[in-house]
C-alpha cells in the first residue's frame, strides 16, 4: 500500500526569477525571454536558449551550473518545509535528482578551453551528490536521465522510497543547464523553433530549450502534519509507461501515454471528472502537442472546453529534465492558490490541438491538477496533486 | 513479496567470462579497448538494426538476451507488456557519447552531425532498444548516479515490483569505454551486466529455478567519517531480517574514497574481505554482484563510490529462506 504523501516545500530557479514566488510573478506576467546563447562555439542554426541569469545559477557548495540551480532551488523548498533544516534525520532524508545532461555545460565549457584535462573530471551526473552535501543529507542520493521525464520519473523513484520504508522524506528535483552538444543535436533534428517555444500553436516549428531547477519535499501526510509542516499539496497518483517503440516520436495513437495518467488516476482513485486543470507536456514539437491534445480530449471528454490546461513551457522554454519537476512546482501552486494564470500568447492555436488554452486565468480553479511529461524512448509519466484532505 | 534473480547474462571485455570471485569481476570491467574489437554485433545481435547503435546500446541488448536466454522459456511470455520493466544504469556513457559530437559542433557545424547519432546524446536512449525488444511498455528507467547507477537501478526495480508495478524485470549494468577528450578518459567500465527479477510465486510456477535473492542498502559516506559510513550501511545489509551467516564480502574504493577509508579496521568487520576498484562506471559493482550471485554462500558487496555514494548488496545464491525488503 502506498503512503499519502504531501509536498511541504517548492524551490525553483528558472528564466523568470530564482524563487517560486518569482516564477508565479512570472506565470502571471507572461513575458518569456529566449536570447541567442552566448557561447562563440554554438555553431548551429537556432542557437536560442531560455536562460537562467547568471547570478541565480551559483550556490556555495555547487561546482557546476545546474548543480548552483538545484541546490538553490532545494535550499528555498527546506525553508518552506521546515524553516531551513532537514526534515527528518539525515539518514532518512533522500535526494533524486532528474537531469538529462547533468553537468554537461560543464565539460563543454573546459573542453573548449585550451586547459582541458579530462583525466580527474568530475562525473557528469554529480548534482544528486552535490544537493545531498549542500543540505546535509546522509540518505540515498540518486540521478535519474529518463530525458524529457527525468524529473518526474525522479518523482516516481521518491514516492518508492518512502513507501517502501527506505526513507521518511525525499527531496525530489529537476534540473538542467545550457549544453551545446544538446541544442546542436536538437537543431540537426530540425525541432528547434527559431521563434521560440510555442506550445499547440497553428505554426509551431519545434521547441526552445531551457535553463532551471525545481525541487520539491515530499513526505508521509502523517508525518507532516504532526511536526506542523505546511501541507501544500497532496501527491493523490501517479502512472508511467514506456512506449516500447520509435526512439525519438511518440506513439501516435497516445496510448502509453494514455495508459500512464489513466494509472495515476486509478491511484487517486479519481474518475477524470476529477481533474480540474492541467499543466502538460506541451513542447512545441508538431508531434508530441498533437498527440498529448488527442489523449487530454479522450481522458476529459466533454469537460476538454471547461478544464483549464496552463502551458509552462511557452513561459521557460523546454527545461529537458527539469520540466517535469518545474510543472509540479506550478501545480502546487496551482493547487494551492485555486488559481491558474493565462497562457502565454503564441498565437492562434492548432485546431488540432484545441484544449481549453484561452482561459485568460481563472481563480476558481477547483479539483486536481495533472501534469504530464513525455520523453524520447517513449517514456511517459503522469502525476495528480490535489488538495490535502 | 520475495523477488528473485531467475537469469543473469554478461559481456565483459574481451569476451571473457564472468570471473568467479567478486572483487576480480570488478576489476574485469576496466578496459580502453574499443568494443568492437571484442564485441562481433552482428554475430551476436543479428544484421539489421543494431550495429549502428552506441555500443552501449548493443551491450545492453546482449546482456538482456543472454539473461531472459538463462531465465527458463520464454520468460517475458507469461507478462503482459505493461507489466515488463527495464532499469538501466549507465553513468559515464552519456560523457562518452557526447565528447565526439561536441568536437563536430566546435569545430564545424551542427548539420555535419549524424542524423543517426545526434539523438543518442539523450542517454536515456541506451535503454531504448532493449525496452523495443522485450516490448518493456511498462516501465524503462534510465539512472546515472556515478559508481552506484545499477544498484539504483537494482533498487528501483525491486521497490517496483514489490509495489506491484511489474512483474518481471531487466536491470542492466552498462558502460563503454571513452574518447581521449571525455571526461571518463581517467577510467571507467567497459560493458555490460544484465540480471532478470521476477516475484518468487512466478518463477516457482514456471518452473525456473533461483539464482538467489538481493538486498540493497544505500547511504553517502563523507571525508571526515568514511570508515565508520562504510561499517555503518554494511552493519545494516548484515543485519537483515534472518540474519543470514555471510561468508565473504568485498569491498570496492574509488579513488575518492581510498585516501580516506580505513581497509584494516574493515577487515576486521566484515567478513573475509577482499577489496576491489570502482570508478564512476555502473558496471563494475554489478559485475562483483553478478559474481557473488554465482557462488554458494551469501556474500556482501559494499561499494564505496566517488562523490560519496554509498551502498552494500546482501546476496544470497541459490533457493534459501525467504527474505523480505524492509
Amino acid at each position: 500500500m502506498r503512503s499519502r504523501l504531501a509536498v511541504t516545500g517548492t524551490g525553483a530557479v528558472t528564466s523568470a526569477g530564482a524563487t517560486i514566488a518569482e516564477l508565479w510573478d512570472g506565470m502571471l506576467a507572461g513575458r518569456p525571454m529566449a536570447e541567442q546563447v552566448k557561447d562563440p562555439w554554438a555553431n548551429m542554426p537556432v542557437p536560442l536558449l531560455y536562460t537562467v541569469a547568471t547570478e541565480h545559477a551559483v550556490a556555495d557548495g555547487a561546482a557546476g551550473r545546474t548543480g548552483a540551480m538545484a541546490l538553490r532551488a532545494a535550499r528555498e523548498a527546506l525553508v518552506r518545509s521546515t524553516g531551513g533544516g532537514l526534515p527528518a534525520a539525515p539518514h532518512r532524508v533522500g535526494v533524486v535528482v532528474g537531469s538529462a545532461m547533468g553537468e554537461s555545460g560543464e565539460h563543454e565549457r573546459r573542453r573548449a578551453g585550451a586547459d582541458f584535462q579530462p583525466a580527474g573530471a568530475e562525473p557528469l551526473f554529480s548534482v544528486a551528490a552535490a544537493v545531498a552535501d549542500g543540505i546535509g543529507s546522509r540518505g540515498p542520493a540518486v540521478s535519474v536521465s529518463n530525458a524529457c521525464a527525468a524529473s518526474v520519473y525522479a518523482l516516481g523513484l521518491a514516492i518508492d522510497m518512502i513507501s517502501g520504508g527506505e526513507c521518511d522524506a525525499v527531496v525530489v528535483l529537476g534540473a538542467e543547464s545550457y549544453s551545446r552538444v544538446a541544442l546542436a543535436c536538437f537543431n540537426r533534428m530540425g525541432a528547434v523553433d527559431p521563434q521560440g517555444c510555442r506550445p499547440f500553436a497553428a505554426d509551431r516549428g519545434g521547441t526552445v530549450f531551457g535553463e532551471g531547477a525545481a525541487a520539491l519535499v515530499i513526505e508521509p501526510i502523517e508525518r507532516a502534519a504532526e511536526r506542523g509542516a505546511p501541507l501544500l499539496a497532496e501527491i493523490l497518483g501517479f502512472g508511467w509507461s514506456c512506449d516500447a517503440g520509435h526512439p525519438t516520436a511518440p506513439d501516435p495513437t497516445g496510448g502509453p501515454a494514455e495508459r500512464a495518467l489513466r494509472a495515476a488516476l486509478a491511484e487517486a482513485a479519481m474518475p477524470a471528472d476529477g481533474i480540474g486543470a492541467v499543466v502538460p507536456h506541451g513542447t512545441g514539437t508538431e508531434l508530441n502537442d498533437a498527440v498529448e491534445a488527442d489523449l487530454l480530449r479522450r481522458v476529459l471528454g466533454g469537460r476538454t472546453g471547461q478544464v483549464p490546461v496552463y502551458s509552462l513551457k511557452a513561459l521557460l522554454g523546454h527545461t529537458g529534465g527539469a520540466a517535469g519537476a518545474l510543472a509540479a512546482v506550478a501545480a502546487v501552486e496551482i493547487t494551492n492558490r485555486g488559481a491558474i494564470p493565462a497562457n502565454v500568447d503564441v498565437g492562434p492555436i492548432d485546431p488540432a490541438c484545441s484544449l481549453f488554452l484561452d482561459h485568460g486565468g481563472r481563480d476558481d480553479v477547483r479539483g486536481a491538477v495533472l501534469v504530464n511529461a513525455y520523453a524520447f524512448g517513449g517514456n511517459n509519466a503522469s502525476v495528480v496533486f490535489g488538495r490535502p484532505s | 513479496m520475495t523477488m528473485v534473480v531467475t537469469g543473469l547474462g554478461a559481456y565483459l571485455p574481451g569476451d571473457a567470462p564472468l570471473a568467479g570471485e567478486p572483487a576480480e569481476a570488478a576489476r574485469q570491467v576496466v578496459d580502453q579497448r574499443p568494443v568492437r574489437e571484442w564485441f562481433d554485433v552482428v554475430a551476436r545481435l543479428g544484421k539489421r538494426g543494431y550495429k549502428y547503435l552506441p555500443a552501449a546500446s548493443q551491450l545492453a541488448v546482449a546482456a538482456g538476451r543472454r539473461a531472459l536466454a538463462e531465465a527458463g522459456d520464454q520468460p517475458l511470455d507469461a507478462a503482459d507488456p505493461a507489466s515488463r520493466a527495464v532499469w538501466v544504469g549507465t553513468a559515464a556513457t552519456a560523457g562518452v557519447v557526447h565528447a565526439p559530437l561536441d568536437r563536430v559542433v566546435r569545430e564545424s557545424h551542427s548539420d555535419l552531425l549524424s542524423p543517426a547519432a545526434a539523438p543518442y546524446f539523450s542517454v536515456n536512449l541506451v535503454a531504448g532498444r532493449l525496452s523495443t525488444d522485450v516490448a518493456a511498455q511498462g516501465i524503462t528507467t534510465t539512472i546515472t548516479t556515478p559508481s552506484t547507477a545499477a544498484l539504483d537501478a537494482l533498487t528501483a526495480a525491486l521497490a517496483a515490483e514489490a509495489r506491484s508495478r511489474s512483474e518481471i524485470a531487466l536491470v542492466v549494468g552498462v558502460e563503454m569505454p571513452a574518447e581521449p577528450d571525455s571526461p571518463a578518459f581517467d577510467g571507467t567500465d567497459s560493458g555490460a551486466v544484465a540480471l532478470v527479477l521476477e516475484r518468487a510465486e512466478r518463477a516457482q510456477a514456471r518452473g525456473v529455478p533461483s539464482l538467489g535473492r538481493l538486498q540493497v542498502h544505500r547511504g553517502r559516506w563523507q571525508a571526515g567519517t568514511a570508515t565508520e559510513d562504510v561499517r555503518g550501511i554494511a552493519a545494516a545489509a548484515l543485519a537483515t531480517q534472518g540474519g543470514p551467516e555471510v561468508a565473504a564480502s568485498t569491498l570496492l574504493v574509488s579513488g575518492d574514497a581510498e585516501p580516506v577509508l580505513d581497509t584494516g579496521m574493515l577487515r576486521q568487520f566484515l567478513p573475509a574481505l577482499t577489496v576491489g576498484p570502482v570508478s564512476a562506471g555502473a558496471v563494475a559493482p554489478l559485475a562483483a554482484v553478478a559474481a557473488a550471485l554465482r557462488g554458494t554462500r551469501p556474500h556482501l558487496v559494499v561499494v564505496a563510490g566517488v562523490l560519496g555514494h554509498l551502498a552494500a548488496v546482501l546476496v544470497l545464491p541459490g533457493p534459501t529462506d525467504a527474505l523480505e525488503l524492509p
